[in-house]
């Protein structure tokens, strides 16, 4: 049979990514985009209304880098996924995205050299969810898009909600 | 008429039907169905066989209903999209048959991804048509 080969994304240079748990399931992200990991200290619980856009945002996360005071939005990454399950230990604070994502846990760092684009059978919102697919010995392994987790409608929605500080 | 008569036959459950052969490329041995969330309906997830990524396209509940019995295989298909193939794998539940057969067309009353009927001495069988069925499960 005459199958055209698919046309992939391919990244040819090796790309250092960290595999990350959520439940379940084990996401890749490359390292160049994740500034920060840390544990769970120092976030503080907010309501930002009822919106379901931004269900997934309960918290936030401040620190401070060189003068400047940066808060980053606390993305629960199981809501995201829509993963039943997740016992949350790590944050993954995103570099160039004002987004810290929860994990489980962070398994290791590794290289990859190819990442294969999403087949076009997946037609959902996995298409924006992830950069393509990166396979490391034998497993398929999603690559998140950073871009992902809080579009500009969510951001702004966020900076629009008159916020307020859960108290314990 | 399908100026192409030959089709593969696959088994699931107690019914069969049937894909046209030039969209078939193998019958495959079970494989590790891997997993990863999303959200399209039908597919299971893949496989990854011989370098290659492969959605699973799991039409059995769509065709036969919640109570298919275990797969056994997986059917390689083509599917088309705008502008490029994709193989996709169907999960089938035994083994497949070559058959060379006039289809004839569907009755109006049979959903759209009833691409026609090979009306066998023993049993009629529906022809599936792949990417209306997976329109059928979205829609």
């Amino acid at each position: 049979m005459n199958l055209r080969q698919r046309t992939v994304a391919k990244k040819q240079h090796s790309e250092d990514v960290i595999l990350f748990d959520v439940g379940e399931m084990r996401f890749a992200i490359a390292a160049r985009d994740v500034d920060e990991i840390r544990n769970m200290e120092s976030m503080t619980a907010r309501h930002f209304g009822t919106d379901p856009c931004i269900a997934k945002v309960k918290s936030t996360i401040s620190r401070t880098k060189g003068s400047a005071e940066q808060t980053f939005y606390v993305v629960n990454s199981a809501l995201h996924y829509r993963l039943a399950q997740a016992a949350p230990t790590r944050l993954l604070i995103l570099r160039d995205h004002p987004v810290a994502l929860l994990a489980d846990s962070i398994d290791r760092m590794m290289q990859v050299s190819t990442v294969l684009a999403v087949p076009q059978a997946f037609q959902g919102a996995e298409r924006k969810w992830y950069r393509g697919l990166a396979v490391m010995n034998g497993k398929v392994i999603p690559m998140v898009d950073p871009a992902s987790f809080l579009g500009r409608e969510e951001l702004d929605l966020l900076a629009g909600t008159r916020v307020q500080a859960v108290t314990a | 008429m399908s100026t192409d008569s030959r089709f593969v036959l696959f088994p699931l459950g107690n019914k069969r039907f049937a894909l046209p052969a030039a969209q078939v490329t193998e019958l495959a041995q079970p494989d590790v169905l891997q997993k990863f969330p999303h959200t399209t309906k039908l597919l299971a997830g893949v496989l990854l066989r011989r370098g290659r990524i492969i959605p699973v396209l799991d039409v059995a509940e769509v065709l036969i209903g919640p109570d298919a019995p275990a797969r056994k295989f997986y059917l390689i298909a083509t599917r088309k999209f705008d502008h490029m193939e994709e193989w996709t794998a169907v999960p089938v539940t035994g083994e497949c048959e070559l058959k060379k057969w006039d289809m004839i067309p569907p009755m109006p009353s049979l959903p759209k991804h009833v691409i026609g009927i090979l009306s066998l001495p023993e049993e009629t069988i529906e022809v599936i048509d792949l990417n209306q069925l997976a329109m059928t499960a979205v829609a």
